[in-house]
């Protein structure tokens, strides 16, 4: 069995989410996750970033062989997100995570070049919700993976559900866009491994919306070499994170 | 008895899948051990509707039993009605299925009126595709729904997974509107679940427009609900049932 790290799943108590450590670690346990990383619930993304951060950063120190921290920071705070995000990087944050629909912005407004500037100066990865239209849309995010060109973006969720026709075509034109697995089917992940490389494929829960059982499900059914298992289900994240 | 309450038969359109003819169609069912599916076009859904309703009608000619045929109809087309009309009284379809992005409609719009009022007094089911913006979104088709309060209103998709709240709310608004939770996220089925009657859920996959899996995680996604046994039979197939019989 190969070592499996969730790319991306969410941990906290906010107005819908009841996520709770002990929940996800016995939820892990359960599906056999060996790693995740996590970032903030719902109402922490919009707003109250710092509550919310420190929640995942705690948990990702109490738990360092299980988490890794993804801090967030709604780009319309302008310079108190920059230093929330300096702070969680101090405080251990791995990556950053921006959720364009529910924090108000258009991808690719030149608003957040700053906190992508911060990324390539920290060399982290960045999660991008994306699929949800008008703000958060595939080729949105190709324009500002163009534009810098040496920060690593993930395409979340490869822009289910409205634009999962976009989603492979459009990572193709930027090398530095990854796609993770939650929400899509075999046959889409199958197609996005056929389109980006084994490479830039890597497996997501996107918990507690979805469930570990759904996508595990989805995974088993998925057809892959035992290499490439191992890259899509853990390697690929972790190299992201430099842990490899 | 379980009955997937929303397939299409494999097209040229958009399918993830081809070569499927009526007898591969009835294997997959039989794999997923499902009784009995309704089958919608998708080549309708884009090109020449009639044709395709014909088409529709041979395929599912192979086990009427099983196979059981929704038509489409594009309520732009003057002859809208008089399509309907022939579907249900001569072809012997037994509902409607719209998809209001993809044949470019918006469901508040009036010329939907005669389209609704004859779905009515047909007493026939309608499945609306659901949760894209721009037309597409379950409060729109509520609007529907609450003009033709006699008209059962399926949404395909429970609000998908950005506007599966908005479902929610559409179907505390309208009785008249049941739910196939196809793309709704877990999380989001079981709020759904906790506020409305499990006798408004239908058990629906999508299958035919893409992934073979889609029938097994769609059936796993309903029975990781931990709900009662009489409840799971409802949502697999109970209600589907019901709501044809009930014509």
């Amino acid at each position: 069995m190969s070592f499996i790290v969730d790319c991306h799943c969410h941990v906290g108590v906010g107005h819908d989410y009841q996520q709770t450590v002990e929940k996800q670690i016995s939820e892990m346990d359960t599906f056999g996750i060996d790693r995740a990383v996590i970032c903030p619930v719902d109402r922490f993304i919009a707003v109250d970033n710092r509550e919310g951060n420190d929640y995942v950063l705690k948990i990702a120190q109490i738990h360092p062989n299980r988490f890794y921290a993804f801090a967030t920071a709604n780009p319309w705070y302008g310079e108190k997100a920059l230093s929330e995000l300096r702070r969680a990087f101090d405080q251990g944050a791995r990556g950053i995570k921006l959720h364009p629909s529910l924090q108000g912005f258009l991808l690719c407004d030149d608003l957040v070049y700053p906190i992508i500037e911060l990324a390539g100066e920290k060399k982290v990865p960045i999660y991008f919700h994306t699929g949800t239209p008008a703000f958060a849309q595939p080729m949105q995010l190709v324009e500002l993976a163009l534009r810098f060109p040496q920060v690593k973006m993930i395409m979340g969720h490869m822009g289910s559900t409205d634009f999962w026709l976009d989603a492979v075509p459009s990572a193709q034109l930027a090398t530095n866009i990854y796609v993770d697995t939650s929400w899509s089917l075999p046959d889409k992940v199958h197609r996005a491994i056929k389109g980006l490389g084994i490479d830039r494929v890597l497996f997501s829960s996107d918990s507690p919306l979805s469930s570990y059982s759904v996508e595990m499900g989805c995974r088993n059914a998925t057809i892959l070499s035992e290499e490439e298992q191992n890259r899509v289900m853990g390697k690929n994240i972790l190299r992201l994170l430099g842990e490899e | 008895m379980i009955v997937d309450a929303h397939t299409h038969m494999p097209g040229h359109a958009l399918s993830l899948i081809s070569g499927y003819d009526s007898s591969q169609f009835l294997e997959l069912l039989d794999q997923n051990k499902i009784d009995k599916a309704w089958v919608f076009t998708l080549d309708g859904l884009y090109f020449d509707p009639s044709l395709h309703n014909d088409v529709l009608q041979e395929y599912c000619a192979a086990d009427p039993d099983r196979l059981i045929p929704f038509c489409t109809v594009h309520p732009r087309y003057p002859n809208v009605v008089e399509e309907l009309r022939r579907c249900i009284l001569i072809l012997g379809m037994k509902g409607v299925k719209l998809h209001p992005w993809a044949q470019a409609f918006s469901p508040l719009e009036s010329i939907m009126d005669p389209l609704g009022e004859e779905m009515e007094s047909l007493g026939v089911p309608v499945m609306f595709h659901d949760g894209t913006p721009p037309y597409s979104s379950p409060l729109q088709i509520a609007y529907f729904a609450l003009k033709h309060p006699r008209l059962k209103i399926i949404l395909g998709h429970a609000g998908l997974h950005d506007l599966w709240k908005e479902a929610l709310f559409a179907a505390e608004l309208c009785k008249n509107i049941f739910l196939v939770p196809s793309g709704t996220p877990p999380y989001g089925l079981k709020r759904i679940i906790s506020q409305i009657s499990v006798e408004r859920i239908l058990f629906g996959t999508d299958a035919g427009f893409g992934d073979p899996y889609w029938q097994p995680f769609q059936l796993n996604k309903i029975l990781s609900l931990g709900l009662p046994a009489n409840e799971i039979e409802l949502i697999l197939g109970g209600n589907a049932e019901r709501i044809l019989a009930d014509r």
